[in-house]
């Protein structure tokens, strides 16, 4: 069953039983009254009928007199006074004995006895007159409440069911639309989001605290996990075959050139030189490359420790200068706090490096190796990391889109390069909590301002 | 030794950069430091009965001016007596050297080539009455080792990479 119609199936079902328990309740409690109070009435009248009949004349006018003046005459009155029979048995009056038996026999036991039948409600009681002769007085009219108003007020709770019933499917509709079109909204969304373009987002109002906020959050968080891990190994690719490319076709150039005649030892040897020279450079780049592709491998990968972030920059200036060794990187920790707990951070160490190490080797390649100034601070709950470089910057109406994957500036036409790493760089600053902001102005540099929160 | 330094500041990270000069050019003593801005009192009767000093100066502060302050704070903590932020709204020359003398100011850092840019409407900059002060007055030229970069004035990144000389 669709989710919408279990809401208005639920709701329609217990809204109505409780319109129609509570409209039920009233029908009930009225009729309930309208019977007893009609019985009473009708005592009044045969008490006071039989008073004015069978007492002495002066207390009998008064008695008619008040009967006339307050007692309004029932529809279809009728009293009936009966002396006891010599007999002693009331059947053997016919008119007694056309009464319902046990209506005769309630009035006989009891003193009182009450009967209706359709529309007539009959009264009876024993009036002892001023001689001592019981009397049995039979009062009977018809109960136009019972009759007309019941029936009003009944007709009445049927339509007020009915309407409330459209009402409540109404309200029950649109209350189960307005919960689920949120919902509908995200599958809709989800459904756009494939592998193919991972970088997209749900729409989500961060600041709100509800569940379907929290759920499009919490899927966000997802898909960042996850594209970040994809753009870890295609980062890994597209280093790969752009670094190591370069040593590689030099050992195969001078090996080639090397071979292609008989030389002499010395020569041999020198060109042996620069071979093993181009091979450890390409071994240290393979070592740092595979450093960096190493969190989208080991099973254990996204796991955040402590960690010190003035730590992690000489480690990824380490690495940048091995990936390529014309990279001039200078640091600037002229700010560094004076207690050395404000530049601890929780996070991934290997993600941070990679997210780090992208950048800055950005900041080198867009440059064309020009010094990178790397600044580190830290204020009471952020770390402050600025990359700072003056290389060919990024046009101002591209900036909007440095974080498409494969998006490049059109003045990189000079550079290769995929377009991958500050996408998959913001993806870890975003992982980690943080913020990554990108300011340039063309042909005269780049300025990347990374905060990551402190651990306390 | 205690040192009281005034800094005219339009709350630019750029002013605040000269909290770090002058931090740095008297290693040994410990300063208190008054970020000084500039700003008229409103002409207008509700508008003055409304003013709040602290108010204003809040609204003036930008993100990037509290966080670089936050930032200093944190690396000369210990030598950092107090940092405040103050508003100067008088008209002329005696104002301001009552101002001085009322918070017995030692020093005063400012850029030789100011380039101020009011934060609001009222803001004046308090260059003229710097120069005339009769304060011994430090004045800083502001050298960039790169090309200098107006955008960066009021971001971060112009506490870390800007470069002063003492002349």
């Amino acid at each position: 069953m669709k989710i919408q119609n279990k809401i208005i199936y639920i709701l329609l079902a217990v809204f109505f039983s409780y319109t129609l328990l509570f409209s039920g309740f009233i029908y009930y409690s009225i009729s309930n009254y309208a019977f007893t109070d009609f019985y009473k009435r009708l005592e009044i009248r045969a008490i006071a009928a039989a008073k004015s009949r069978l007492e002495n004349e002066s207390g009998g006018n008064v008695i008619r007199e008040l009967r006339q003046e307050y007692l309004e005459k029932l529809p279809d009155e009728e009293i009936r006074l009966f002396r006891k029979p010599s007999s002693g048995h009331w059947e053997n009056i016919p008119e007694v004995a056309l009464l319902d038996p046990s209506f005769l026999e309630d009035i006989i036991q009891e003193g009182t006895g009450t009967y209706h039948d359709k529309k007539t409600f009959y009264y009876g009681t024993f009036y002892l007159a001023p001689d001592q002769t019981p009397y049995l007085v039979v009062i009977s009219a018809e109960n136009y409440f019972i009759s007309h108003h019941i029936q009003y007020l009944r007709n009445l709770l049927f339509t007020a069911l009915g309407f409330a019933f459209v009402i409540i499917l109404v309200a029950a509709y649109l209350f189960s639309r307005q919960i689920i079109q949120p919902i509908n909204n995200i599958i809709v969304k989800v459904k756009e989001i494939s592998s193919e373009n991972l970088h997209l987002r749900l729409p989500g109002n961060s600041n709100n605290d509800d569940t379907i906020s929290k759920l499009s959050q919490t899927f966000n968080e997802m898909l960042t996990r996850l594209e970040t891990s994809f753009e870890t190994q295609k980062n890994f690719i597209s280093n790969a075959s752009h670094e190591l490319n370069t040593p590689l076709t030099s050992i195969i150039g001078e090996a080639e050139v090397t071979l292609s005649k008989a030389r002499k030892p010395e020569e041999y040897v020198q060109s042996l030189n620069t071979i093993l020279g181009e091979a450890e450079k390409l071994e240290k780049k393979t070592k740092a490359l595979l450093m960096l592709a190493q969190t989208g491998f080991d099973g254990k990968s996204q796991k955040f420790s402590k960690l010190r972030v003035d730590q992690l920059i000489l480690d990824v200036k380490e690495t940048v200068e091995k990936i390529d060794s014309r990279s001039k990187i200078q640091l600037d920790f002229s700010l560094l706090p004076e207690n050395p707990d404000l530049l601890k951070t929780n996070g991934n160490e290997p993600l941070l490096h990679l997210a780090l190490s992208n950048i800055i080797l950005n900041g080198c390649k867009y440059s064309n190796f020009s010094p990178v100034k790397v600044a580190l601070g830290a204020s009471e709950d952020r770390i402050l990391i600025i990359v700072h470089d003056q290389g060919i910057g990024i046009p101002t109406q591209e900036l909007k889109y440095i974080y498409d994957p494969y998006f490049r500036a059109s003045n990189t036409l000079n550079h290769e390069g995929y377009g991958i790493g500050l996408p998959l760089a913001r993806n870890i600053i975003q992982l980690h909590k943080g913020d990554l902001q990108v300011r340039s102005v063309e042909e005269d540099g780049t300025t990347v301002q990374i905060s990551l929160a402190s651990l306390r | 030794m205690r040192k009281t330094v005034l800094i005219p500041t339009d709350f630019s990270v750029e002013s605040v950069n000269l909290v770090k000069t002058a931090l740095n050019s008297n290693e040994e003593d410990s300063f208190e430091i008054i970020l000084l801005h500039g700003l008229y009192l409103p002409d207008t009767m509700t508008e003055l009965i409304l003013f709040r000093k602290k108010e204003t100066i809040r609204k003036l502060e930008n993100a990037a001016f509290r966080e670089s302050c936050q930032l200093l704070l944190s690396k000369y903590g210990k030598r950092i007596e107090s940092l405040s932020v103050d508003l100067f709204t008088g008209f002329n020359q005696s104002a301001f050297e009552n101002y001085l003398e009322a918070n017995r100011v030692d020093e005063i850092y400012a850029l030789a080539e100011s380039r101020f840019k009011g934060p609001h409407k009222r803001s004046f900059d308090l260059m003229p009455f710097v120069k005339n002060a009769s304060v011994h007055l430090f004045k800083i030229r502001w050298v960039d080792l790169g090309k200098d970069s107006y955008m960066d004035r009021n971001q971060l990144s112009a506490l870390f990479f800007g470069h002063f000389s003492s002349s």
